[in-house]
């Protein structure tokens, strides 16, 4: 007993020093900052716009910066500008190419019509675009129109494609600048206004254009239980939107994507929004489907290498928001 | 001792409080600089990014660069602390916004609205402004510029700045800090703590300890090991200690010597001359015995007299110097005092003695008698013993007295009598001849308390 106390005397000094030189060193916690969402401005992405918009994602951990062009949403996401974007399959084999490291958390939703090619009433057929100038975003409809072609048995290498943000399709095309225009939506209903008509859209498709969430990898570390939260909120956001019914905030969305309220719901049916069980199927599936994509658009030169990734899908997030 | 009354624990949590308040002082004035830094540079970007916005708009809505002016306002809003961009023209419709659903919208039906209101005169000035509100939580900056060649094309952009969660992040960086440093506060305070114990209480303590032991016990007191202060002070006592024990032994033996020559003086001189008298009173008694009865027998008293007045006077001189009288040893004054016992107290007393006249001095054989005498006394007065025993011998470099009886325990007494002066004299006899003294109880059908005194040979 005596000798226990002994020893405690002789090392509690000891220990102590040892506490004040942590205590001295400790190193700087820098507040966690809040996370970054680029989710572009899209109906995809509306879920998580209208949860900003509603507040419904606590404002001192979130923050929702609305960026219009879906090529400047994946450059603010490479740059590490943003933590959390909504992009398409096509842009993340893209950013995989180019070397930037992401986690796919969630797939949102389906095109089911959503993205289609649009040419005025005189072009009749996917045929007749050969050696026309056509419009395209080129970091996420290109392989929608790769696979329209090949369907009519042609190449990138028949047309011409011209390089545009979706905003600035609809004067091109009324300027005569360009013949056809690979569109999404909301651009799709706007330039439907206009007499164009459909000549190929994202239904036929054999490997469906996705919206899915993803988070860079200090995110997916650091950040676990707001990008839970984050999914859990879009989870909820997403029913309301897809009931068919007027929902709060829905003005907002409205003046945003520039629709009317029928178009909108004729704009989110054309996109099928995935439940739990659907999300967790659809991740699964998700390398192999990534790997016919990935075939057709090297096949198609819009990739020019096979990205190398190994873990790029994180499931946990998923299944810890909705345990 | 109770833990706030010790100055070890003083000085720790004088030092203690003394530091938080330090700190909490601290904390203050380290939230109002970071504060104002953080609010400056607030500002400072609200003012560069509002003239950058500005230039760069008038010059893309001059080449009609819309979508080129809608990004611009996109990467607008990646600053934390933005809350909300609007580009409006003098009419009041927005152009451009950080949130789409703004856009083409009368800025009236905006968040912004009062602040378009606060500030419609910069479209006249044509010269910016930059605006806290009352709490200085949002900041408002407005820069105009022209939307065309024309001087009448005016617009605006107009950007609010919500700097809450920048000031909650000071906030917690000043407390994050003011922790670190109580942290390191507290650990010091403990560290000072232990080294103030090992450096100070303990050695202060075990110079009470030497103090205590010095006061009670026999022997010259400890010292501290060292150099330091209280080392210095225990070795100063040290010495006091053994200076005054040396007069003490002075004063012992001057005493001593001075009943010694007393105790001479009356038996060689006063019990001599008692003694002829006494033998003259018979004489007288004797040759006036036919002459005169009545006279003789008067004579007969006064011899009578004298003879018991001889046998006082040689008790007397026996009890100022009972040792060494007519070469009466130790011997004879430890029997005489069991006698005493015997016949005052009615115990049964005896006697081992083993010669030790020629290991202890005339003087130390003295001392010993007197303490002998000491716990006889005492024994037969406190403890009331039926026996009692006294053996001397030498045992193991010692010359060793014990008494033994068979009476109650001996306990201190607790306020001072004469007990207490005898104990303290026997005391000072024993820290003089350098001796021990032991008490113990030997258990059995009956107890027995036995005193032992032990004299060390090369001191005796």
């Amino acid at each position: 007993m005596k000798d226990s106390k002994a020893m405690v005397q002789r090392f509690l000094p000891l220990l102590i020093a040892v506490l004040l030189l942590a205590a001295s060193f400790f190193p700087y916690q820098e507040k966690k900052s809040r996370l970054r969402i680029v989710p572009g401005v899209w109906p995809a992405a509306e879920s998580l716009l209208v949860a900003s918009d509603l507040q419904v994602l606590p404002l001192d951990s979130f923050q929702l910066i609305e960026i219009p062009w879906s090529s400047a949403v994946i450059r603010a996401f490479g740059s590490g500008a943003a933590d959390v974007a909504v992009v398409t399959l096509e842009s993340i084999l893209r950013m995989q190419e180019a070397g930037q490291k992401l986690k796919v958390l969630m797939v949102l939703c389906q095109s089911a019509g959503a993205d289609a090619i649009l040419a005025p009433t005189k072009i009749l057929r996917l045929q007749d675009l050969k050696g026309k100038r056509v419009g395209i975003e080129r970091s996420s409809s290109s392989y929608l129109l790769a696979c329209a072609l090949e369907s009519a048995g042609m190449t990138m290498a028949d047309i011409e494609t011209v390089p545009m943000f979706q905003s600035e399709m609809e004067p091109a095309l009324q300027g005569g600048q360009i013949e056809a225009v690979v569109a999404m939506e909301p651009w799709l209903t706007i330039l439907s206004r206009n007499g164009t008509h459909c000549l190929y859209d994202s239904s036929q498709l054999k490997v469906p254009i996705m919206s899915l969430l993803v988070a860079s990898d200090r995110a997916c570390t650091s950040s676990r239980e707001e990008l839970a939260a984050l999914l859990q909120v879009q989870a909820g956001m997403a029913k309301t939107l897809w009931a068919g019914k007027s929902f709060p905030g829905m003005d907002a969305v409205l003046r945003r994507e520039n629709l009317t309220a029928e178009e909108l719901q004729a704009c989110l049916g054309r996109l099928h929004p995935l439940n739990n069980s659907e999300n967790k199927e659809m991740l699964k599936q998700l390398p192999q489907l990534a790997l016919q994509m990935e075939e057709l658009m090297i096949r198609a030169g819009l990739l020019k290498t096979r990205p190398t990734t190994s873990e790029w899908i994180d499931a946990s997030i998923a299944k810890e928001a909705f345990k | 001792m109770n833990f706030f009354q010790s100055i070890q624990s003083r000085i720790t949590l004088t030092l203690l409080i003394f530091g938080m308040l330090m700190i909490l002082l601290n904390n203050w004035r380290n939230q109002q600089w970071l504060k104002d830094r953080r609010l400056a540079r607030l500002e400072l970007e609200a003012n560069e990014t509002g003239s950058r916005l500005a230039g760069l708009l008038q010059h893309l809505s001059r080449k009609q660069l819309q979508r080129a002016a809608e990004l611009e306002m996109a990467y607008v809003s990646l600053s934390q602390d933005v809350e909300l961009g609007l580009v409006c023209n003098k009419e009041g419709i927005v152009s451009c916004a950080t949130q789409m659903q703004w856009q083409q919208m009368d800025v009236l039906k905006t968040p912004l609205a009062d602040e378009w209101r606060q500030h419609a005169d910069v479209l006249e000035t044509m010269e910016p402004a930059l605006h806290w509100n009352e709490e200085k939580t949002r900041l408002v900056v407005m820069v105009p510029f022209f939307e065309t060649y024309e001087s009448t094309s005016r617009a605006a952009v107009m950007i609010r700045y919500d700097a809450t969660l920048a000031l909650v992040q000071v906030r917690e960086d000043a407390w994050q800090e003011s922790l670190r440093q109580a942290g390191v506060l507290l650990a010091s305070c403990l560290l000072l703590w232990f080294a103030l114990d090992e450096l100070i209480t303990r050695r202060v303590r075990r110079v009470v300890e030497i103090l205590r032991t010095a006061s009670s016990k026999n022997g010259l007191p400890l010292t501290l090991k060292g150099n330091d202060e209280l080392s210095m002070i225990s070795k100063e006592f040290a010495g006091a200690v053994t200076k005054l024990r040396t007069a003490e032994n002075m004063v012992l033996e001057a005493a001593e010597q001075e009943r010694r020559k007393i105790g001479r003086d009356l038996h060689d001189d006063l019990c001599q001359r008692l003694s002829a008298t006494k033998m003259k009173a018979e004489v007288v008694q004797r040759m006036i015995h036919e002459i005169d009865g009545k006279i003789a027998s008067l004579a007969g008293q006064v011899a009578e007299e004298l003879s018991e007045s001889t046998v006082i006077a040689r008790g007397m001189a026996w009890g100022l110097a009972p040792v060494g009288i007519e070469n009466h040893g130790l011997k004879d004054a430890l029997e005489n005092v069991l006698r005493f016992a015997e016949k005052s107290y009615q115990v049964r007393c005896s006697l081992d003695y083993s010669d030790v006249s020629t290991s202890l001095t005339g003087s130390a054989q003295e001392l010993l008698f007197r303490i002998a005498q000491e716990l006889v006394v005492n024994a037969c007065k406190h403890s009331k013993p039926g026996v009692l025993n006294i053996t001397v011998r030498i045992e193991d470099e010692n010359v060793e007295l014990s008494v033994i009886h068979d009476g109650s325990a001996f306990s201190e007494p607790e306020v001072a009598s004469s007990l207490v002066m005898g104990l303290h004299l026997m005391g000072q006899r024993l820290r003089t001849l350098s001796a021990t003294l032991e008490r113990t109880i030997e258990k059995g059908a009956r107890d027995f308390q036995i005193a032992i005194v032990r004299i060390p040979l090369k001191n005796a």
